[in-house]
């Protein structure tokens, strides 16, 4: 199996979604505004596996053999609801090993799933500092959530001399979003200060984060739900700038498919198991939704950032939820 | 901050001889940037041009001033106002950001009413990005007739580049290598590190390593090197390596409108070597300095093919020398420069086409070829290379070079703009992000002495 996905990547050299680009600027006023909302989590990053989010590009399945979906649970759901089927037999989906239950049985052949490594290094920086990426949002991250989430990394941050954090997306743009959002990065910081009451923090806006010498740094990416997003370009960014992190596998590890994304990081790529199991239930969702989950956006409302209505906006994060917990 | 004084050259300690007398006691001030850039050969630009002004100047009295990177006009001339009160002899401008413009004018306004002799004298280090803050230094025409400055860069082409952008009745620019640290970068224990990183490594000591050091940038042609180095591999009896230290980046040709996406230029990288056997070629990562130092004494030759539009110097290259190392370069921009400064040093002649400029390959083959057999017949003395480099390059040259040009009388300049320098403005007002896209020729004019060198 894992000599196929390979085989469909290599020979497909020219079908790239960054070839396309009459198709990669169509994006809707939606994609747009999503993109926007997850910045810079959402940023483009280039890779023969075509990374983008399934809202990007209406119908673009058909256009790919190989597309790698940065989704995290919301917008996945509603690209399997949206796309019950595949458009055609020999596309295939990589999606986050994370996600993998929420495949729909029809889509189960042509799913892969892709997992991160790094690759050893001959000459290891060991830097004192840690990093916390943290895209601060009430649906991506609840704080009963964060404040498990970091008792989990606890041992390792508080190895660290020095702690720096990096909010990064869920930036609601609009005059109604800033105080919430605000606050809720209040609430995010005192949860951390609480946690690791010794440690110097530094916060890092855009600009410092990308001059940072980030060569040697831990760092962690507090996505725990992996609500909005499930492969954001700073975990791209970071490995690429020699930073690491003890939460990925080492290359050479299993024996799966090894799609490079940097020198120093890449994606294992394998196929589902053929006894997968779902915690998406085709019917059963079509029952709740009736065909129909999208909701009336106008377009001139900016700020209105609605992939899909409320309840199955609702329900995916009872799945996610569901998710995290069984992990 | 302050900088160590500690790390001030001790001459006599060091049983160095120095030829002319030391300067009378002077008041410098250097000027750089708050936050070190993120460049890394710029870092090391930085640290080591102090260190030669600290040796050059070691009866006198160094302040040193750091600045924002958004320095402005306004703070410049807040700054020339403290800079006047504390009657300086000399103002060095020792960093590539922020652009010296705004302090050339900030000083040439303060000092506005006194005599041309008692102004304190100006030395600007241009960088690369001199052609990029064109904008900037138009603004500078009065200063440049008014103010003592003179301008500093780190190669005979860079001096071609810069020279052709003024009409100037006196010198306005002179040649000043960007110094090594040679008590970092030199032939002493290599033995030791040879052994020592190739064990780390898993090759035997006879094996040839070729080093490639620096960024892995697309405009750096490191895929051009792989294939060279896979094409003559095969032609040597012994084992031959290709090893590869450096961060990566995603410049591709901005200047020319072609932009990348983050992991255009690996993906690029990784197509052009796609199906080849890389089995002999390591990437070592972005080294800090010690063991970058190691990785040098390590390998048998330094081979680069850049063609970076900033490419004014090639601080790898120098360091390379420095440890000993023959090298085969790109006759491009500043590393024609070291030609002059060593024997064994290659040039290969560079291809201008409308997109890319590359090695003519089949040049390269060929002199990486006939080097490597140089390096098999073991013809190459690392501390003779060394030594030599020393001479040119070394903190202590250096400093001999700057304290000749602070020595140098200040003389009243007429300058003015080039037509090429106002038509370089032109493209940067009408398309500041892509300026060159649809002017190849300038770029060629511009650029041209980055490759009209000598072979």
């Amino acid at each position: 199996m894992p000599i196929k996905f390979k085989d469909k990547i290599e020979n497909n050299p020219g079908k790239s979604i960054f070839g396309m680009n009459k198709i990669w600027k169509e994006k809707k006023g939606l994609a747009k505004k999503y993109i926007l909302f997850l910045t810079p989590d959402s940023s483009v990053y280039c890779s023969r596996i075509n990374p983008v989010f399934s809202f990007e590009i209406e119908n673009f399945i058909q256009h790919f053999s190989v597309i790698s979906l940065r989704d995290g649970v919301y917008p996945l759901m509603r690209f399997f609801f949206m796309n019950p089927r595949p458009y055609q037999s020999e596309a295939v989906v990589v999606i986050d090993e994370k996600l993998a239950s929420l495949v729909p049985l029809a889509w189960i052949e042509n799913v892969y799933v892709r997992k991160v490594f790094i690759k050893e290094k001959l000459f290891p920086l060991r830097s004192t500092e840690c990093l916390l990426l943290i895209s601060p949002d009430q649906d991506n991250l609840p704080l009963d959530i964060l404040t498990k989430e970091l008792e989990r990394k606890a041992v390792y941050v508080r190895k660290a001399a020095a702690i720096s954090i990096f909010f990064s997306s869920c930036n609601k743009i609009g005059e109604e979003h800033v105080e919430v959002d605000t606050a809720w990065r209040y609430q995010v910081l005192q949860v951390i200060l609480k946690m690791f009451p010794d440690k110097e923090i530094q916060i890092l806006d855009w600009q410092k984060f990308q001059k940072k010498n980030m060569n040697g740094i831990n760092f962690f990416e507090i996505n725990p739900l992996k609500f909005y997003f499930s492969d954001s370009f700073l975990m791209h960014d970071l490995l690429q700038r020699g930073a690491t992190s003890p939460e990925f596998l080492a290359d050479g590890q299993m024996e799966w498919h090894q799609e490079n994304i940097s020198i120093n990081h890449g994606y294992y790529i394998y196929p589902l198991k053929k006894e997968h199991s779902t915690l998406y239930d085709e019917v059963l969702i079509k029952e709740i939704f009736n065909e129909s989950i999208n909701v009336k956006v106008k377009s001139k409302n900016y700020t209105d950032l609605k992939l899909t209505n409320k309840s199955f906006q609702d329900f995916c994060s009872e799945i996610a939820r569901e998710l995290y917990f069984k992990d | 901050m302050q900088y160590d004084l500690k790390l001030r050259f001790d001459l006599a300690e060091r049983g160095g001889t120095r030829h002319n007398l030391p300067m009378k006691q002077q008041k410098i001030l250097i000027i750089t940037k708050e936050d070190e850039s993120s460049w890394k050969s710029c870092q090391h630009i930085v640290r080591n041009l102090i260190q030669s002004y600290q040796l050059t100047a070691v009866e006198s009295q160094i302040e040193y001033l750091k600045v924002e990177a958004d320095f402005s006009y306004y703070l410049a001339v807040m700054t020339a106002k403290k800079i006047k009160e504390s009657k300086f002899d000399f103002i060095i401008w020792a960093d590539h950001k922020p652009c010296s413009v705004f302090m050339l004018n900030a000083l040439n306004r303060v000092y506005d009413i006194v005599a041309f002799e008692d102004k304190p004298k100006l030395l600007i280090h241009l960088f690369g990005d001199f052609v990029l803050d064109c904008l900037t230094w138009e603004t500078a025409l009065l200063s440049l007739n008014e103010y003592p400055v003179h301008l500093l860069v780190a190669s005979e082409a860079q001096k071609k580049l810069v020279d052709k952008m003024f009409k100037s009745q006196n010198i306005i620019s002179s040649v000043v290598p960007f110094p090594v640290n040679e008590n970092i970068f030199n032939h002493q224990n290599h033995l030791k590190h040879r052994s020592e990183i190739r064990e780390k490594i898993k090759i035997a000591n006879d094996d040839i390593v070729i080093l490639y050091t620096g960024r892995i940038s697309f405009q750096k042609n490191v895929d051009e090197l792989v294939n060279t180095f896979l094409k003559v591999r095969n032609f040597m009896d012994k084992k031959v390596h290709l090893w590869i230290a450096g961060p990566w980046d995603d410049i591709l040709l901005p200047f020319l409108g072609i932009i990348g996406f983050s992991g255009s230029n690996f993906n690029h990288f990784n197509s052009a070597i796609a199906g080849k056997d890389v089995s002999s070629i390591k990437f070592l990562g972005d080294l800090e300095v010690e063991d970058l130092a190691k990785v040098y004494h390590a390998s048998d030759l330094f081979v680069s093919f850049s063609t970076y539009n900033d490419e004014d110097y090639g601080m790898s290259a120098a360091e390379a020398l420095l440890t000993g190392l023959p090298c085969v370069l790109s006759n491009w921009g500043g590393f024609s420069t070291f030609a002059d400064y060593s024997k064994s040093v290659d040039l290969v002649s560079v291809n201008i086409s409308e997109f890319r400029m590359k090695v003519d390959s089949k040049r390269a083959q060929k002199k990486l070829l006939a080097k490597l057999m140089q390096v098999s017949n073991e013809e190459f003395n690392k501390i003779k290379i060394s030594e030599e480099a020393q001479q040119f390059l070394s903190l202590p040259a250096v400093s001999l070079k700057l304290d000749k040009i602070m020595k140098n009388k200040k003389a009243k300049n007429k300058v003015e703009f080039t037509p090429l320098f106002y038509a370089l403005c032109s493209l940067f007002k009408l398309s500041p992000n892509s300026p060159f896209k649809d002017n190849p020729e300038v770029y060629k004019e511009i650029y041209g002495d980055y490759f009209a060198n000598k072979i």
